[in-house]
């Protein structure tokens, strides 16, 4: 009975990851479309959403498990994987609340480290893991990013120099919707999977499922809804960041940074490398704005994020840790911790909602 | 000769990176260049075709199709990607 009680907070609670997850992860999909006026700001989050749906239905190769070859597997218990799931939960409300692009998946793998860490001691986070699978990915992609999105810029400058910029911004904005479109999609098929795995491991764990079972449909189709519903919801706050506060970017750079940032997204999953979503696409744009011209890059705006990036981890892990410590303070099988910090976030949740609503709509006059 | 990094090289996966690095940039290069070339084909052509320059709209209409064959390659390129990874 216990065992159940927290495997539906595990599910409710990694559906929550997933929801934060597409509402974060909104601005790498349509700022710069949006900031280029090739699609409307509603039209766009709403064509996301679709395509993330999509998405996470296109490939079930779901991860075997939480932060695979980051922490001692034997140690990852929905309890857990529960704390990780707060702390992720929880970094990504802080960094959107401040506009700040950051990984989801760092976030993760912060929350499930720092838990486990508490759960299992020094021991159970394998520092190889971090290094190969998390921080030198976390330099790879926004450099990668960065240098492609500025070679390709060079390149349609070149080439469409002189034409006439009505035609060229019709182009390059077509150009981002079908970007934009593959991006969406691949957000959907990486990052639904995730959530997936997670619901999966935590019924194995309970002997829900037989070990080495695919997910069931309830679970492809609810972590699709979650990250689908998300990003239709979109965090505004990160879409402004993202699409005009690092770089005023015309047509051609909006395409170049989304076009850059799809083929190293793409490129990575190809050969298998983990590659972080945010991470890409902020490289691209500060990349495509740099090769304009350095000083058109609010290198200020770009250093906070940087500095987001370096917090995700200990940050997420903190707060996992704290979360672990608490909810198993009446037993690591215990409901009941499980149980009052699932109450707590419900209710926080209600409270943060329900002052949203009285302040009235998120969206500006232009956006909507 | 090659410094040597062993306990880095145990971590990291140089090939890998490398792999990432020449696909992406290829990839992320080729894609806007053949975007920017099917914007400049349709441009010139439709200038050409307004000054009968047939020659011209031909070589330029060529041009727009080269490109939007190369962006719906990549298109494709991605979904099969996206479909077959794991």
């Amino acid at each position: 009975m216990e065992s159940d009680i927290i495997l539906v907070i595990v599910v409710g609670t990694a559906l929550a990851f997933d929801f934060t997850n597409g509402f974060h992860d909104t601005a790498n999909v349509v700022a710069t479309s949006i900031s280029t006026r090739a699609m409307a700001p509603k039209v766009a989050v709403g064509f996301a959403a679709i395509l993330n749906f999509v998405g996470a239905f296109l490939s079930l190769e779901v991860a075997a498990t939480v932060a695979s070859g980051i922490v001692e597997a034997d140690l990852v218990t929905p309890t857990v994987v529960f704390g990780g799931l707060v702390g992720a939960i929880t970094w990504n409300l802080i960094t959107w609340y401040y506009g700040l692009p950051s990984s989801s998946s760092h976030a993760l793998i912060g929350g499930v480290a720092g838990s486990a860490f508490v759960a299992g001691g020094a021991d159970a986070v394998l520092g190889e893991g971090l290094l190969g699978k998390v921080f030198v990915p976390a330099l790879v992609a926004p450099t990668l990013a960065f240098v492609t999105a500025a070679i390709a810029i060079l390149f349609a400058y070149r080439i469409i120099g002189r034409q006439s910029p009505g035609t060229v911004n019709r182009g390059f904005r077509v150009g981002q919707i079908v970007s934009g479109g593959m991006l969406a999609l691949a957000h959907g098929t990486n990052d639904a999977q995730k959530t997936m795995g997670v619901i999966t491991l935590a019924l194995i764990a309970n002997g829900s499922l037989a070990g080495g079972s695919d997910p069931p449909f309830w679970v492809i189709v609810s972590a699709a809804t979650a990250i689908a519903l998300g990003t239709y919801v979109g965090g505004w706050r990160i879409i402004r960041t993202m699409g005009s506060r690092i770089i005023k970017m015309d047509t051609a750079q909006g395409f170049s940074a989304q076009g850059a940032g799809a083929a190293v997204i793409l490129a990575a999953s190809h050969v298998g490398f983990p590659l972080s979503t945010t991470h890409t696409i902020s490289g691209a744009v500060m990349g495509a704005g740099a090769a304009k011209r350095v000083s058109a890059v609010r290198w200020g705006v770009a250093g906070n994020i940087m500095i987001a990036w370096v917090l995700t981890i200990p940050a997420s892990a903190t707060v996992g840790g704290g979360i672990y410590a608490v909810a198993s303070v009446f037993g690591e099988d215990s409901a009941i911790g499980p149980v009052i910090v699932a109450a707590i976030g419900l209710t926080l949740s209600a409270w943060a909602f329900a002052r949203r609503v009285r302040r009235g709509p998120t969206l500006t006059a232009a956006e909507a | 000769m090659r410094p040597q990094l062993p306990i880095a090289d145990s971590i990291v996966e140089w090939d890998l990176i490398l792999q990432v690095i020449y696909a992406a940039l290829g990839a992320g290069v080729a894609v806007t260049i053949a975007v920017s070339f099917a914007i400049l084909g349709a441009t010139r052509a439709a200038d050409a075709r307004r000054d009968g320059d047939t020659l011209d709209t031909i070589i330029f209409s060529a041009v727009f199709v080269l490109g939007l064959a190369a962006c719906a390659a990549a298109v494709v390129l991605g979904i099969v990607v996206m479909t077959s990874k794991g």
